[in-house]
């Protein structure tokens, strides 16, 4: 009988053992749920602060297949992607001159002119259109462009530069490794678009300001900003890029193509794609990201300096000109948006 | 050559073989026929279809905030309007693959619906970047003019502190321009029209002023503030314009797919439900027939092995 009842008892305290540890267990679930969602409000908090800036820093990471950027980066280095083996797309867009040629207009294959500044090619996956009249919805549609223009890598059709590539047994047994298709049109595409998507600069002095590190910028860097803002020049150039998610007219404020002289077919603009003559000298407006490294400036390369950029599009996008103290501190602010791609500075 | 005589009754079995196997074929394709249709609606695809409508609703609404957010705020960032219509042509895409409980005549009336949205879509994005130009070059405007006040009353109070300027005149145009800078600020948020008149005669008022105290244009631009007035005036009318026909095209694009979609996930289930009863109604009359087929069967042998013997 005693044995009976100490087994019963056992039991029992065994049963209010368990029942305290789960109560405690459910207690601690709760109490880290409870962490979870303090994290969460605390990231939401610091949203909330960088969305009060019309520019929002680039993510620090971007996660992409390493393999594809590896065989994108050959890709994209490869003057076999020309007629003539002469021209790649690192040609115009080279990785240590700030993602472009530093040519006022780009000569394309045989040395021809593309009539054209080439544009940046870090940040590209972040714009919401690509080229200067926006012609390219994606990264992917950009890539026919210069590829099948003759003046810029001699036109070659894509069976043909099928054909080509198909001659190279590492790039065939890559493609076959990452593809399941192997090579064609669209793999090469998405390699060459993943790469380019790999380009991106985060942590500018001005990212690490706005994330709340007050100090990474300078006073005369923040004033800069300031005068930034009160010109009116961050209506256009805002968001992620400080800039490049939007078009505007370039000549607000009188005629800059008159001025200028020698109307070419580029300075349409995005006219060239819609054919509405609204659009007539509409560009994307362009990303500021890493811009004191991307001279000459504007879609025709006028503008030699940073300096004689802010001075134009004073005079042309709002009718004034701006005092030299006000350009050389918006020019102080722009320097901060220089990035890092790798994890080294640009 | 010798000639098989069967005898009658086992004539009659071949043939009675033959209806049962022609029977049979036809048992098992209605049978097939009736399972298939009374298979369960899938309501996972139900689900997933409906949570990809519901999901371009909510991108809908966010979109409409966002314009909204982009008109009335003192900087805006178009990301987020950017990216908004970026995944909405997605989802519409995603949404072409209808499901497969839906029946042909539903299948070509969402069709049709899809269409029109994907139309409202398209008109939304050339919307949205009209809108986009539009919106900053009327910001630009009002961020600049404040500046450019200042830049000029501390210009002028110079002046006064220099002794080359009367004070008098100073507030004068000092307090005008402060009026026309109020003035257009409550005009980019107001629907007051009596406000683009008062504009009107206070940038007149600035012109005659700087002809009365004979003012350079380096002294005073006036052209300058005059032009930026001009682009406020033309501008914000077409702002809230494309601002209206922007949250019309959303309202306009949720146009009762969702409502649509679930009468005929549960119309696809009451025709399920009566393809049930009915496979269930078949399968008893067919296990009866069986059974009846056996019996007679069996009642049959005995009397066709005695015929036999006889």
């Amino acid at each position: 009988m005693k044995f009976v009842l100490l087994k019963r008892f056992k039991t029992v305290y065994l049963f209010c053992i368990l029942f305290v540890l789960a109560i405690l267990a459910a207690l601690g679930i709760t109490q880290l749920q409870q962490q979870g969602s303090d994290f969460v409000s605390n990231a939401e908090v610091s949203d909330v602060a960088m969305a009060a800036e019309p520019i929002q820093p680039i993510p620090l990471k971007v996660e992409l297949d390493e393999e594809k950027v590896e065989l994108g980066n050959q890709l994209f280095h490869d003057p076999r992607l020309s007629s003539n083996d002469t021209i790649s797309c690192a040609t115009c867009h080279l990785l240590d001159k700030g993602g472009t040629d530093r040519r006022v207009t780009s000569e394309g294959m045989m040395g021809r002119n593309t009539g054209l500044n080439s544009p940046t090619v870090f940040n590209s996956g972040f714009h919401f259109r690509l080229n200067w009249d926006g012609e390219a919805a994606t990264l992917e549609d950009q890539i026919d462009g210069p590829i099948s223009t003759a003046k810029e890598m001699g036109g070659l059709t894509w069976p043909d530069l099928i054909y080509k590539l198909e001659q190279s047994t590492e790039y065939t047994t890559t493609f076959k490794q990452i593809y399941p298709d192997g090579m064609t049109r669209d793999t090469i595409k998405d390699a060459l678009a993943t790469f380019q998507r790999s380009l991106y600069t985060p942590n500018a002095p001005f990212d690490q300001y706005l994330r709340g590190q007050d100090n990474a910028i300078s006073a005369a860097a923040k004033q800069g900003y300031n005068r930034f803002k009160s010109y009116g020049c961050v209506t256009c150039h805002q968001g992620m890029l400080v800039g490049g998610n939007m078009y505007q007219k370039l000549g607000v404020f009188g005629d800059y193509f008159a001025d200028r002289g020698t109307l070419i077919e580029s300075d349409l603009g995005r006219y060239n794609v819609t054919k509405d003559d609204r659009d007539r000298h509409f560009f994307k407006v362009p990303s500021l990201r890493n811009v004191t490294l991307t001279a000459p400036y504007f879609h025709d390369g006028n503008a030699a300096t940073l300096n004689e950029a802010i001075k134009l599009m004073g005079k042309y996008q709002l009718g004034v000109d701006i005092p030299q103290k006000d350009v050389d501190s918006i020019i102080i602010f722009l320097r901060t948006l220089t990035g890092e791609y790798q994890g080294n500075p640009l | 050559m010798k000639t098989i005589n069967f005898p009658k009754w086992q004539i009659n079995t071949f043939h009675q073989q033959r209806w049962v196997m022609i029977g049979g074929v036809i048992a098992m394709l209605i049978s097939i026929f009736l399972i298939r249709q009374s298979l369960s609606v899938r309501f996972t695809q139900y689900q997933q279809y409906r949570d990809n409508l519901i999901q371009l609703q909510t991108l809908d609404a966010e979109f409409e905030q966002e314009i909204l957010k982009s008109r009335y705020q003192l900087y805006a960032s178009y990301d987020r309007l950017v990216q908004n219509l970026t995944e909405q042509k997605s989802l519409q895409q995603q949404l072409q693959i209808i499901p497969r409980f839906v029946n042909l005549s539903e299948r070509k009336e969402i069709q049709q619906m899809l269409k029109e949205r994907e139309k409202l879509l398209e008109k939304k994005v050339e919307l949205s970047e009209e809108f986009k130009s539009r919106n900053a070059l009327l910001k630009n405007s009002l961020r600049y003019l404040p500046l450019l006040t200042q830049q000029l009353t501390q210009k002028l109070e110079a002046k006064v502190q220099s002794n080359t300027w009367d004070f008098n005149q100073t507030s004068i145009l000092k307090n005008t321009l402060n009026d026309l800078i109020q003035n257009l600020l409550l005009y980019n948020i107001a629907v007051d029209e009596q406000l683009a008149s008062n504009i009107i005669n206070l940038t007149e008022k600035l012109s005659q002023l700087e002809l009365q105290y004979e003012l350079t244009a380096d002294e005073f631009p006036s052209q300058i503030v005059r032009a930026h007035t001009n682009i406020i005036l033309t501008t914000k009318p077409q702002v809230e314009q494309l601002t209206t026909q922007l949250i019309q095209a959303s309202e306009q694009q949720s146009n009762g797919l969702e409502q649509r979609l679930a009468q005929t996930y549960q119309q696809a289930i009451r025709t399920t439900t009566i393809y049930r009863l009915t496979t269930y109604v078949w399968f008893v009359f067919l296990l009866i027939s069986i059974n009846y087929l056996v019996l007679q069967k069996i009642r049959q042998q005995p009397v066709n092995t005695m015929i036999d013997k006889g």
